[in-house]
């Protein structure tokens, strides 16, 4: 990690946020990038207000977290052999654990704000913690063993020859929702539901607030697609193009099926996804963990 | 990280953890209890990841992070008047409390600063992974497998427990109990 | 599986199927929602408006010329809590309303905050635009001619009705400390005794939470705009809720109490109407009734699965809804509400069937086969608000809630056209949220094959069969979309007794019907009932 590493990160995430949300609006049929830019515009444009909110110091700390979160996510993302990030010894624990602030995040900005419906959208996503918080753990072990590293370099490159996706496609059938959970995007946005909570947790940011918390979505998006890129697909390696763009092409891929897939699937229901969730792909994580051992055994020594 | 980075982490760390765990006891409202024991833990995350135990700080931060949070929630589950606006005190046996609190924290003083700590350097590269995962899955390995497990046993237990007045029976008023069959779809 | 849906949504975008209208959408509050629009004629979307359900980031006011006075608070104070800054008004021609005009409600908004000394006053341009109105006031981007006709259901049947309003101030829920309790501190005199007990009743998990009283309504997209349904949760599940419909209208302007119409089914009321006074079926075009009353009931359901495809937070469903709207939108324009029962004025022999309404019954037909032996909309519907059938004859519900549950009762089985078109009563038998949406879907369909057989006998002037002597008694009952609606002659007099039975019964089964659901299980339920925010008697 080099003096320039956290201007690069940055970068990377202003950058990606603006095409995941880009990407946004052409899975939906709108195509053009001048929307999102406007959008942004006039998000930015609105008035900060002071709502009455319930606990001003957690409603107000609530987005800084929620973007640092974000952002150290994205620092532990590796894209090419040359800028890896923040490449540390245990990376993706990192990365689960900058993850792991979201929550609190989530929670602080529906329990500040304060109305009934805003402190529901954040103890909803508490109940979608505990229900995707373990699966993502458990894959990012199994993905580590035939690495015997938790490095995310380290990942990459024991997939120069085959993609971790072929070798352990259970553990990337877990990961892809986990992380969609993770960032709250459709079918997960339960926090924010506006269809249901009327924006919900987020309801009362206006403002630079409000897209903050926006910019902080999408730089999630942008950095579990990376990470899923990196673990299971084989990261920056491919053939003929420079390994910049391959894993550009394929954080791309992961984050425009994350955000098509969600238009086609109902909100999920959170009494159900928690029923579900603890009696089957818990479990399943644990046989995912089995599965990776296996086979580092069988092929990767 | 030099001597002088690690120092500049560490000491203000140190510092903002001992302040923000003085407020968890100050204020009277959970979440924002659950949220300073948060930060207080979180920042020791930061002392582990300066003093280059890059697992241990991560596996803090990642760890952390969803058990203050779950505590909020059971605290605002459980406990009446989470949100601290009632003023209540919620503070019983003041001075058998104190008392062991004082002796406890001289106790454990004395514990840290009279103990003989092995002392070393270590190398900046050593992976503290590896020596990690040989000792849990070694000589540690009963603590964490029944560590985990009692973890889970007391939540549920817990939870099971304050339903319909828990084992004594109080505050479920008498004759409107539903139905133990009749829970949640 | 996941997948098939996957692979089959895949192709349906690749072919474009969807497409929205492109460019950017405002966000507006739309008074008052976009469905009563589509059933008034005109798509919101198409003027350029997105609807969001709260004021605090939306950009602009849709609303009628003239405000009910039911809304009159609401609007007042949704417009004061839209951000000063980019805020504009657009006024639409919809049915003739009664009440104030919009833009004198807005005035006192400002002046309110005025006299309240808020600082941000400046801009105040609002911009007015008429879709399609000879002057526009600049403003509409897309100017499309929609407004002309849903056109004012007086005509010739007597004056514009005019709407009444009780009024359900919607205020916005005051930040509620959720859980301030009430309880007694440690039992007096007890030092060992530390456990602080608390007061109240268990709710079905066993825990004794504090009540939280949300209010949802008038305004808000959740609901249907002008229903007030007040809520009392424990945690997020519904402990307790009331429903009510704020917004009225009384047909022929007189204030009376049984005389309350739903401007929501307004070819079924007029159907009905001049069926009371002139003797079933009309004698100038009975084949023409039934093409208008069919599309209604297409439309209204289609509008109904897309505010629920936008519940369920399904953007598919949501957009195939809205795919099926436009042409219905567009058939339905040909046959302006007034003109009914007359019907269009010429229909030649031997023209093909209308394009769009063939569009329109293969998009129906596309949504049916998404919702059928689908699991997702399952699993967000089965069992949600389930009614037995024994509930519902008790209750006395009636239309598709009543045939959902297994209730074979429809009134079009009493009329000899619709034997003659081979109308068969559509049932199911579960009674829950997805055995309603079931129906409605097959019922859109099947009303879409009945309005183009109509369609076509009208066209050939063929001979509607006779009906029997007691159906021109004194009062005529029509299917609605929503349940029969009934209009009956008093004594001898032009008076009209107009009816909707099963209406009341539809409120106190939906709100029975969320009590004791978690919360999107809940709305899910409530919206599964499609009930309507206009009070009519019955």
């Amino acid at each position: 990690m080099s003096a320039a590493t956290p201007f690069a990160v940055v970068g990377v995430a202003i950058v990606g946020a603006f095409a995941v949300a880009w990407l946004e609006g052409v899975v939906a049929g709108r195509p053009s990038p001048v929307p999102v830019i406007r959008g942004v515009g006039r998000t930015l444009s609105e008035p900060m207000s002071a709502p009455a909110t319930y606990d001003r110091w957690l409603f107000h700390m609530a987005p800084t977290l929620l973007l640092v979160a974000a952002l150290v996510a994205l620092s532990t993302v590796p894209w090419t052999p040359g800028f890896r990030g923040i490449d540390t010894e245990a990376g993706v624990i990192l990365f689960a654990g900058a993850l792991a602030y979201v929550t609190p995040a989530v929670f602080m900005a529906g329990w500040g704000a304060g109305g009934g419906l805003a402190v529901v959208g954040g103890f909803r996503f508490l109940g979608l913690m505990l229900a995707y918080a373990m699966p993502l753990a458990m894959v990012l072990t199994a993905v580590g063993a035939p690495a015997e590293s938790l490095r995310p370099a380290a990942i990459v490159e024991v997939q120069a020859n085959v993609p971790m996706a072929i070798v352990q496609p259970l553990a990337l059938a877990l990961f892809v929702p986990s992380v969609m959970a993770v960032a709250f995007i459709p079918p997960f946005d339960l926090p924010q539901a506006s269809s249901e909570l009327g924006g919900g947790a987020f309801s009362r940011y206006s403002g630079l607030e409000a897209g903050l918390v926006a910019l902080s979505q999408r730089i999630l998006v942008v950095a579990v697609a990376g990470m899923t890129a990196a673990v299971f697909l084989g990261g920056w390696h491919g053939p003929l193009l420079p390994a910049a763009v391959w894993m550009v092409l394929k954080t791309a891929a992961v984050a425009g099926l994350m955000l098509w897939a969600g238009r086609r699937l109902p909100r999920v229901e959170i009494d159900r996804l928690l029923a579900f969730a603890w009696k089957v792909p818990i479990p399943l994580s644990i046989l995912a963990i089995g599965w990776g051992g296996l086979v580092t055994l069988l092929f990767y020594r | 990280m030099s001597d002088l980075g690690v120092a500049l982490v560490v000491w203000p760390s140190a510092a903002i953890l001992l302040v923000t765990a003085l407020y968890v006891f100050r204020t009277a409202s959970m979440a924002r209890a659950g949220l300073l024991l948060l930060a207080s833990l979180g920042v020791e995350g930061l002392i582990f990841l300066a003093l280059a135990s890059e697992f241990l700080g991560a596996l803090q931060l990642l760890m952390m992070s969803g058990e203050m949070v779950l505590m909020v929630f059971f605290m605002v589950m459980f406990m009446p008047d989470p949100g601290g606006l009632m003023g209540m005190d919620m503070t019983h046996d003041k001075r058998r409390a104190q008392a062991f609190a004082v002796a406890a924290g001289i106790a454990l003083a004395l514990v840290a600063v009279l103990t003989d700590w092995p002392a070393g350097t270590l190398n900046a590269d050593a992976v503290d992974v590896r020596a990690i995962g040989f000792e849990v899955m070694g000589r540690s390995m009963f603590t964490f497998l029944f560590a985990g497990m009692t973890l889970m046993f007391t939540m549920i237990g817990g939870t099971l427990l304050a339903k319909q007045g828990g084992r004594y029976r109080v505050g479920a008023p008498s004759g409107e109990l539903r139905d133990a069959g009749d829970e949640g779809r | 599986m996941v997948l098939s849906a996957l692979v089959r949504g895949l192709s349906q975008d690749l072919r474009g199927d969807s497409r929205q209208p492109s460019g950017e959408l405002e966000r507006a509050i739309v008074v008052p929602d976009a469905g009563a629009w589509l059933l008034w004629g005109i798509d919101v979307t198409e003027l350029g408006f997105a609807a969001v359900p709260s004021p605090t980031r939306a950009e602009a006011l849709v609303g009628p010329a003239r405000v009910p006075e039911a809304l009159t608070e609401t609007i007042i104070e949704t417009w004061r809590r839209m951000p000063d800054g980019a805020r504009h008004v657009m006024s639409l021609d919809g049915p003739d309303l009664e009440g104030r005009p919009l833009e004198e409600l807005l005035r006192e908004a400002d002046e309110r905050s005025d006299d309240r000394g808020q600082p941000e006053d400046g801009h105040d341009e609002t911009e007015h635009g008429h879709g399609g109105a000879a002057d526009g006031g600049g403003g509409a981007e897309h100017d499309h001619g929609s407004a002309a006709s849903a056109g004012p259901p007086g005509g010739e049947l007597g004056a514009p009705p005019d709407v009444e309003a009780l009024v359900a101030p919607a205020r916005p829920p005051a930040p509620q400390e959720p859980e301030r309790r009430d309880h007694d501190l440690q039992r007096a005199g007890d030092e060992q005794q530390n456990m602080m007990p608390i007061e109240g009743r268990p709710s079905s998990d066993g825990l004794v939470m504090e009540p939280i009283e949300v209010q949802l309504g008038p305004l808000g997209a959740i609901l249907p705009g002008g229903l007030v349904a007040r809520f009392t949760l424990d945690g997020d599940v519904v402990g307790d809720c009331s429903l009510e419909a704020t917004l009225s209208a009384h047909w022929s302007g007189a204030e009376r109490e049984d005389a309350l119409w739903d401007p929501l089914s307004a070819v079924a009321w007029r159907l009905a109407a001049s069926g009371a006074r002139e003797g079933r079926a009309p004698a100038a075009s009975p084949w023409a009734a039934i093409v208008a009353l069919e599309l209604e009931r297409a439309l209204s359901h289609v509008a109904w699965l897309r505010s629920l495809g936008s519940l369920l937070g399904w953007a598919e469903l949501a957009e195939l809804a809205h795919a099926a709207v436009r042409p219905l939108l567009a058939e339905r324009r040909a046959w302006p509400v007034q003109a009914v029962p007359q019907g269009p004025r010429r229909l030649s022999a031997n023209a093909r069937p209308p394009a769009a309404l063939i569009e329109a019954k293969a998009r129906v037909e596309r949504l049916r086969t998404l919702l059928e032996d689908s699991r997702r909309l399952a699993a967000r519907t089965r069992g949600r608000g389930r009614l037995s059938r024994e509930e519902v004859e008790q209750n006395g519900a009636t239309g598709p809630i009543a045939r959902s549950a297994g209730v074979e009762r429809d009134e079009r089985q009493a009329d000899p056209r619709y034997t003659e078109l081979g109308f068969n009563v559509v049932t199911r038998h579960d009674g829950d949220a997805l055995a309603r949406t079931l129906l409605r879907i097959s019922e859109a369909g099947e009303a879409l094959r009945l309005a183009e057989d109509a369609l076509r006998r009208a066209r050939e002037d063929a001979a509607a069969p006779p009906l029997d002597a007691e159906g021109a008694a004194s009062g005529a009952t029509v299917e609605g979309s929503r349940g029969p609606v009934q209009a009956t002659v008093v004594g001898r007099s032009t008076r009209l007794q107009l009816e909707a039975p099963g209406r009341a019964a539809a409120l106190a089964l939906a709100a029975r019907a969320a009590v004791e659901e978690e919360w999107s299980a809940a709305l899910v339920a409530l919206t599964s009932f499609d009930l309507s925010p206009w009070k009519v008697a019955g």
